[in-house]
């Protein structure tokens, strides 16, 4: 590896987009207009379930100012879509399954006329029964959301034998857990601005994460191929897997609304429209039963979790999936039995959220490892290193870990970062005062990247320009996390050149190739590759000219610090400038094309068994709090984030993931929840929905642990989703430390931590524990009759 | 009279004409306009009220004193004619005339303070107003400042550690050498009253108290702006056309602080960041109340006047003025009449105030040496609206007994609401951690308070009876 490479990987480079967002010229999607434009709204449902008996547009049509109003029935091509299962429909033609369903949209040449003309049409529904509840919508009398039935995922993973393996231990824990609906809540709503274009196609640009989907979306409805719709990325304010779908409905209508109107059309959703329909992370019910020893060893588990996956499938079966790989843990267990099932209910659908199934499951299992750490008298640090998995350990799904596996490097180093063991001991044995202090510990092992979902692979174009800057395009998309500076700095890393000589190009589906989404934490591993790829490519040609023009051999020259040197004695040779013109005057190619495939994943369905992911990433986070017991608040007073990203790019961007993740992790622990009462959310704007504010946040250590994976660029692997994944558990973990009191549904919010007499521990620690089997809810209750 | 407005906008002074300019109302928003002109399109909607922070821009004014003030506010909550006679500064107008960042900019940069970079204009803007006013700020400080700023990408570490370096070289910058301009720029612009008639709209801004109350006595009905944070929302979010609006933000009376041995005479119209310095130290449990009160940039629009004159059943404030003994002086073309704060609230969003009349002032009687705390239980530490909220007020014989007592609740009722029944159960008795369990009983006969979002009938009352406990323990020391 030459010099320039050691010196700008993992330097914290300035953020390649970081002037125009500090200067306010950076343009998000809704501050593109055109002239003529239109803008366009949705009429969404006034019912979480109902038959679409009639819909009367003809007052609305006839407002001045209106240019369109249309309903199912003016979509040309299909009316659904789906990632996996097809049916999402555009606007609701039959019935409403949603309240956050459209019905019909609106043209018009100002907003307020758009929104008076919502008013003016007439929607005739027949209310249906209402099912809010996952575990109720099983039922096999429950109201069918969709013809096929409302249990659409059944995951299983299948290891040794269940029975065998409680028959051996000596005592089980059994638990239900269960986590909340949490809104993505990117600080930027939902835009977009379509434009029919002269070819007869329409072009968007919009505040999409993955483009290529949404694109298929809008080709099929409009019945176009996908060389007529062009979709380009806004500088996107933040998305943590919430623009896709919700973005996919909203490109396919501001392009219906373009091609019927022939103007531009500009949709913008308010923060309460946002809200409404946008999907949720999925609300899951956990059933967790251990056999284990006396010594701490577990020897079954058997896991049922039930994910409510609202109105539509969305991403509920990849979702799902994670959590049926993931349900174990990194914790080492013979005989393994886990059913992970997604239901229909008349709540928003779920979908992709930061995490994508695993914040649910580790909750769960992190707080299971702090009860058995109570049940066998070791502390919660001992009893997951007795547990974790090495090198060579074998995972549930009977896959071979082959890589450094450091479970125990970064559980000891937040321990150690926390001051953990002898906190635990103290805080545990304190049990005066209102404000009880506690620690916690957490940590998580996580496929990266699609795994076995599917196909896996990224592109990424670099074209050198004959003044020697440098253009990185990819099908990468960059939503904020950074994957436009993590790829430059890697191209600007083969090059050996500054990274301000490179312009990352946000994401045009015209100009690149499918690339699938920019989810999974795969963008720095995936587009990052392919960069790399690409760059490599370019190069060699440039190598081989600047040989030419030295009369040496392009293996004994390199390149560092904007030069083509010779590397015997580091002499310069000519600038990558000069070589770069050069380049094009012999006419040689000056860009690459660079393109990744991740290795070889497997899966059987039948029996859960694969390797199931190329490579896995391990972090530990360590939290401490403190709780007053007269209130029920949780303060978290410090908070350590110890991650293995394999090798960190950019310092400054994977320490900003981290902490960023902690923050919302903290939120999803203690704060934040969308609650919906018989499908009817309670919350509308960020005054009744908390995410964290700065007073909320600890200042959060960060420890990064580097254990290169061949996998990645340059070692590198990612951080995005670990990072939120176990901040939850390991401040629920904390709580418990102070308490004695163990919180088994999310968020810990005031009324669970709940109050001072609650809280007053009458017996030594963990007694306040009761093993209770886990109660099904009662039908009757949970539907709610039609028209009520 | 004038039907026109004038502020500072990219260094040039704006006079907006209602009648002429088409695309504007009196209720326009500033966000709305500024993302309107292709030169302020940083400034960002991110929640439109006043939660997110994403729309923050700087506003400056003359003091009294001459000097020129900076605030950072929501622009997404101030109507149009809010900012006359003011300067607005937005993200755009930072970097120095020469083109170089700001030193807040260049933090920003340097620390990896953006990520997607949406809510980073109105960091920006916050962290320029702290910039402008504090040299070293302390942790906390700072964390107050960038309260009102809602980042959902970085944790907001980054943006504490850049602000922490940037103020480390301030307050000059390339503002400071225009401030004598800009002072006089703004001394130049047409003072006085305003009166904007638009089609379907009245908008009133007097700049004496006299046309204040004659423009109540003539539009009782009007939609009365104090702070403008609470009214502003039915603009943004109920999207209703305001038909008479009297903004009581320009008469100086209403901005008057002062001290006697009556105490101190607050007018209603200071804005809520001004009062902890008006306060002297004086009066800490209020001052702590304020601290917690939103988000800076609410505090610099709200008033005391408006949080009062709102009634809101959970407001912060309520229920500690009520125990601090305050009242309320009432003005109008009829008079002026003084009323105490208990008994002020009569009902869900209902006061004693008449349609004619506006909240001139809160008077506080001087310190007496009573025990007065404040307690507001939110999930959120801050920038949330309390589930639950109290001011309690105790005097103790020489016995040790209870001599007085006020147990002011808000959360717990349809106003904020003295618990009389729970209060004479414990005067004239031991004041006693006993008994103060045992009082908590009768707080179940004072209040049945609701279940709603912000918290459980169950959960406010066993908070309820654990605040008093808590009450009891600080007395205690």
């Amino acid at each position: 590896m030459d010099s320039n490479r050691q010196t700008i990987i993992g330097n914290s480079e300035r953020r390649v987009d970081a002037w125009g967002k500090v200067t306010g010229t950076a343009k998000f999607a809704a501050d593109y207009s055109l002239p003529h434009q239109l803008f366009g709204k949705v009429l969404r449902s006034k019912h979480p379930h109902a038959r679409i008996v009639s819909i009367d547009t003809g007052k609305a049509a006839a407002l001045a100012g209106v240019e369109a109003v249309l309903t199912a029935g003016d979509i040309p091509g299909n009316r659904t879509f789906g990632i996996v299962v097809k049916n999402q429909e555009i606007l609701a033609g039959e019935k409403v399954r949603y309240l956050g369903d459209g019905v019909a949209l609106v043209a018009a040449r100002s907003i307020e006329i758009a929104r008076e003309a919502l008013r003016l049409i007439d929607v005739v529904y027949e209310p249906l029964p209402v099912v809010s509840d996952p575990e109720v919508a099983m039922w096999e009398e429950a109201p069918r959301i969709h013809p096929e039935g409302n249990v659409f995922v059944h995951h299983k993973v299948r290891k040794g034998n269940i029975e065998k393996g409680f028959a051996a231990s000596d005592f089980e824990i059994q638990r239900r857990f269960r986590t909340q609906f949490i809104e993505h809540s990117a600080i930027e709503p939902e835009a977009v601005l379509a434009e029919p274009a002269e070819h007869g196609g329409v072009k968007i640009i919009g505040s999409i994460q993955n483009l290529f989907s949404s694109r298929r979306s809008v080709a099929a409805a409009l019945n176009l191929d996908l060389n007529r719709v062009q979709l380009v990325q806004a500088t996107l304010g933040g998305s943590f897997g919430g623009k896709d779908e919700v973005m996919t409905s909203m490109c396919c209508r501001a392009a219906l609304l373009a091609l019927a109107t022939g103007r531009p059309v500009k949709m913008v959703n308010s923060r309460e429209e946002s809200m409404l329909e946008s999907y949720k992370r999925h609300p899951y019910a956990m059933y967790y039963r251990w056999g284990a020893k006396k010594n701490g060893t577990i020897t079954a588990m058997e896991i049922r979790c039930i994910a409510d996956g609202g109105a539509y499938a969305s991403m509920s079966p990849f979702v799902t999936w994670r959590s049926v790989v993931q349900a174990t843990g990194p914790y080492a267990c013979e005989n393994v039995k886990t059913d992970v099932y997604a239901a229909y209910t008349n709540n928003n659908y779920t979908g992709a959220m930061r995490g994508f199934g695993s914040p649910q499951v580790n909750f769960a299992i992190e707080s299971m490892m702090d009860e058995l750490a109570e049940r066998v008298g070791m502390n919660p640090l001992e009893i997951r290193l007795k547990n974790c998995f090495h090198r060579g350990s074998v995972t549930a799904t009977g896959q071979k870990l082959d890589h450094v596996v450091s479970l125990q490097e970064v559980l000891e180093k937040a321990a150690g970062g926390i001051g953990f063991e002898e906190k635990w001991k103290k805080y545990r044995a304190a049990s005066e005062g209102t404000h009880r202090r506690g620690v916690g510990l957490a940590c998580s092992y996580r496929g990266v990247s699609l795994g076995a979902e599917g196909a896996d692979a990224a592109e990424a174009v670099v074209s050198v320009q004959t003044d020697g800057s440098v253009i990185v395009s990819s099908g990468i998309t960059d939503m904020g996390q950074g994957a436009g500076t993590q790829m430059s700095q890697i191209v600007a890393a083969v090059f050996g050149i500054p990274i301000g000589r490179i312009q990352f190009m946000n994401t045009d589906t015209s100009r690149i190739a499918d690339s699938g989404p920019t989810v999974a934490s795969r963008g720095t591993i995936m587009g990052g590759a392919a960069a790399k790829n690409a760059a490599e490519i370019v190069r060699a040609t440039l190598l081989d000219v600047a040989a030419g023009m030295a009369g040496l051999s392009p293996r004994e020259l390199e390149m560092a610090e904007g030069y083509v040197v010779k590397t015997a004695d580091r002499s310069r040779l000519a600038s990558f400038a000069e070589v770069a013109a050069e380049c094009f005057e012999k006419g040689r190619p000056m860009h690459g094309i660079g393109w990744h495939r991740s290795p070889k994943t497997t899966w059987d369905e039948a029996t859960g068994q694969g390797d199931a992911y190329f490579t896995f990433v391990y972090g530990a986070n360590a939290a401490e709090v403190v709780v007053d017991t007269e209130t029920g608040k949780v303060d978290v007073e410090d908070f350590v984030s110890v991650h293995d990203v394999g090798r960190a790019i950019n310092r400054d961007a994977v320490r900003g993931q981290m902490i960023g993740g902690v923050a919302m992790g903290l939120g999803y622990g203690l704060l934040e929840e969308f609650v919906l009462e018989d499908g009817i959310p309670a919350q509308h704007n960020f005054d009744e929905y908390l995410i964290p504010t700065s007073m909320d946040v600890p200042p959060v250590k960060t420890i990064i642990v580097e254990n290169e994976d061949p996998a990645g660029p340059f070692g590198a692997k990612s951080v995005g989703e670990p990072a939120n994944e176990i901040a939850a558990p390991a401040i629920v973990n904390a709580i418990f430390n102070a308490t004695g009191k163990r919180i088994t549904d999310l968020p810990a919010h005031l009324e669970r931590v709940h109050l001072g007499h609650a809280l007053r521990r009458t017996g030594p620690r963990g007694s306040s524990v009761k093993e209770t089997e886990p109660t099904y809810p009662d039908l009757s209750c949970k539907i709610r009759p039609a028209g009520q | 009279m004038r039907n026109t407005i004038t502020f500072l906008l990219d260094g040039n002074p704006v006079e907006i004409d209602f009648s002429l300019e088409k695309s504007v109302r009196p209720t326009t928003t500033l966000l709305n306009y500024l993302r309107s002109l292709p030169s302020h399109r940083g400034v960002k909607e991110g929640c439109a009220e006043g939660d997110c922070g994403a729309c923050t821009v700087a506003l400056t004014e003359r003091t009294p004193g001459g000097a020129l003030r900076y605030r950072a506010v929501d622009s997404c909550l101030l109507l149009l004619p809010m900012i006359d006679g003011k300067q607005v500064i937005t993200v755009e107008n930072l970097r120095s005339p020469a083109g170089s960042l700001h030193p807040v900019q260049e933090a920003m940069v340097e620390h990896h303070g953006s990520q997607c970079g949406f809510c980073t204009p109105g960091f920006i803007m916050s962290m320029f107003v702290l910039y402008k006013q504090s040299a070293a700020p302390p942790r906390g400080e700072i964390e107050d400042a960038i309260t009102g700023n809602l980042c959902r990408c970085t944790g907001y570490r980054p943006i504490v550690d850049a602000a922490q370096a940037a103020c480390a070289r301030g307050p000059a910058d390339h503002f400071t050498a225009m401030e004598k301009s800009v002072l006089s720029t703004l001394a130049s612009f047409p003072h006085g009253s305003i009166e904007i008639s638009t089609p379907g709209q009245k908008y009133f801004r007097p700049a004496t108290l006299e046309e204040a109350c004659r423009a109540l006595a003539e539009f009782p009905g009007a939609s009365v702006i104090a702070g403008g944070t609470d009214v502003a929302l039915r603009v943004t979010k109920r999207h209703e056309l305001l038909g008479t609006v009297v903004d009581l933000g320009a008469i100086p009376e209403l901005r008057q602080v002062s001290g006697s041995k009556e105490g101190l005479e607050i007018g209603a119209g200071v804005p809520l960041a001004d009062l902890p310095s008006l306060l002297e130290g004086k009066y800490p449990a209020l001052a702590g109340t304020l601290s917690l009160f939103a988000s800076r940039q609410i505090r610099n629009l709200a008033t005391l006047g408006g949080n009062l004159g709102s009634a809101s059943p959970v407001g912060d404030t309520s229920p500690v003025l009520i125990a601090s003994g305050a009242g309320v002086t009432l003005q109008s073309v009829r008079g002026t009449r003084q009323v105490p704060l208990d008994g002020f609230f009569t009902g869900y969003r209902k006061t004693l105030r008449e349609p004619d009349e506006l909240i001139l002032s809160l008077r506080l009687p001087p310190p007496d040496g009573a025990f007065i705390r404040s307690y507001k239980v939110s999930k959120r530490r801050d920038l949330d609206i309390a589930t639950l909220s109290a001011g309690f007020r105790l005097t103790v014989d020489g016995g040790g007994d209870v001599e007085s007592l006020t147990l002011a609740y808000g959360g717990m009722a349809e106003r904020t609401k003295r618990a009389v029944k729970t209060e004479q159960y414990l005067i004239g008795k031991a004041w006693s951690r006993d008994r103060v369990e045992a009082a908590g009983e009768y707080l179940s006969q004072d209040f049945r308070p609701i279940t709603d979002v912000r918290g459980s009938a169950e959960f406010r009352m066993l908070a309820a009876k654990n605040l008093l406990l808590k009450f009891w323990l600080d007395s205690k020391g």
